[in-house]
């Protein structure tokens, strides 16, 4: 069963659907997609949400372990700077995520697969599009290939 | 050669500094056991300042003993050490006036293959950035200074990665980088906690990526290229170029450089209202991160 699920993971096509993990804080980000929710607007179904308090407690190693595991895309999304529930979580996480990304690029992960941004709990509506718009730049890419050529753990988390 | 000159003068020194008690230990080398090698050497009698040694084989860093040693010791700092007790200064590790910093004018040092050791190849720094004494080279500096060619290999994405895959393979996870290095001072690292366990049970390069990349976050911002890394990997893996880049990246974008003003707070554990956001959603400057 898990190779099978490894091989239908790996092969992009037209049946292929990325897998990605969102990271949302609880105050903001997680209520807006919860707005999106109850308003019943539709967006695509690949995103796998994970609640942390802030975005500010987000470790970069969530990403990092992420990525390393297979997840195709990465999305973080936190209150908008200045509205945080803690006063100054997501102003110091945005300079964590910025040398994140880089150091991710240097390391050969395409930009595509890890965006970070703001939702705040009243744009349902702005969910909706930007994950919208990170399922469409991640699908472009295609699976994750960060393992690709090397050798490979036997257990595969599967999200 | 004014290795020997500055030996002779950094002997005396010490031996004054033991002698007259301001110090009770002095942070050095001593010949290592292989050739074209230094070994750590902890003087604590200004006798034991003769078998002292001084010369390009020196490029160890010994900052990260003063972790272990907080009361008055005196440390001979090449620049690369003043910059790591810089930052040991900045993040409230040890006490300035508890400590006692030889400075040395730095020529730069030679790997066991005679050219530039790892962190030297183009460093500038020949003055550290704080020092209670300066011992310096004398003439002939800048003739003698090491220099190689930077690592100028400007890979397209997918030479990224596979550059990286490579560089990931040679690892063994023997963590050698982790124990030189003077910023993983971290009691337990997070790479050996069990809770939550970040190390997989099978080691291959997932695993070794985890490793690198989490390490290399940690230093975002405040490594001070000292190669130690590089240096004392027993398989030749280069994970420097990784923080390199980002300690450039995070120069031009908060305008920090580590190790060089203890009163400055480091980039990443401040910000500003009006940071720029690189690489976001509807955040402005994307091109500066390889246009994403």
């Amino acid at each position: 069963m898990k190779e099978e699920m490894m091989v239908e993971k790996r092969e992009a096509g037209a049946g292929w659907e990325p897998k990605i993990v969102a990271f949302l804080c609880n105050w903001c980000s997680y209520a807006g997609a919860d707005l999106a929710g109850t308003s019943r607007l539709q967006y695509p179904p690949n995103i796998r949400i994970v609640r942390l308090p802030c975005s500010g407690r987000i470790n970069p190693l969530y990403i990092i372990k992420a990525l390393v595991d297979g997840a195709d895309g990465i999305m973080v999304s936190g209150c908008h700077p200045g509205d945080c529930h803690y006063l100054t979580g997501n102003l110091y996480a945005r300079r964590r995520f910025t040398m994140l990304k880089r150091l991710l690029t240097t390391a050969g992960i395409e930009p595509g697969r890890v965006h970070f941004t703001w939702v705040s709990a009243s744009e349902g509506n702005r969910f909706a599009s930007v994950v919208e718009e990170v399922v469409v730049k991640v699908k472009a890419l295609g699976p994750n290939r960060i393992r690709e050529g090397s050798e490979r753990r036997s257990d595969v988390h599967e999200f | 050669m004014s290795f020997e000159k500055q030996r002779i003068e950094l002997i005396d020194t010490c031996k004054n500094l033991l002698k007259e008690g301001k110090v009770n230990l002095v942070l050095g080398f001593a010949e290592g056991q292989a050739e074209m090698s230094a070994s750590p050497f902890f003087i604590r009698t200004p006798e034991e300042t003769d078998e002292m040694k001084w010369d390009d084989a020196c490029s160890m860093t010994l900052a990260k003993y003063l972790l272990e040693k907080k009361e008055g010791a005196a440390i001979i700092a090449k620049p690369c050490d003043a910059r790591a007790i810089v930052m040991y200064l900045a993040e409230n590790q040890i006490e300035r006036d508890k400590l006692t910093i030889i400075g040395v004018e730095c020529a730069g040092m030679k790997g066991k293959d005679g050219l530039a050791a790892p962190g030297c190849e183009d460093c500038k720094l020949r003055i550290p950035p704080v020092y209670d004494i300066l011992v310096g080279y004398g003439d002939g500096l800048e003739a003698e200074a090491v220099q190689k060619a930077a690592d100028t290999m400007e890979a397209e994405l997918s030479g990224k990665l596979t550059r990286f895959q490579k560089e990931m393979e040679k690892c063994i996870l023997c963590f050698s980088c982790r124990q030189a290095c003077y910023g993983c001072y971290c009691e337990s690292c997070f790479i050996d906690r069990e809770i939550p366990n970040w190390l997989p049970k099978e080691l291959d390069t997932g695993a070794k990526m985890v490793f690198h990349l989490g390490r290399a976050m940690h230093l975002a911002g405040r490594c001070v290229e000292c190669g130690a890394c590089e240096r004392v990997c027993p398989s030749g893996v280069n994970i420097r170029y990784l923080v390199k880049d980002l300690a450039e990246f995070c120069e031009a974008l908060y305008g920090y450089q580590p190790g060089v003003n203890p009163e400055e707070v480091p980039a990443m554990t401040t910000f500003d209202m009006n940071d720029k956001e690189v690489g976001f959603i509807g955040g402005e400057h994307n091109e500066a991160c390889c246009g994403s």
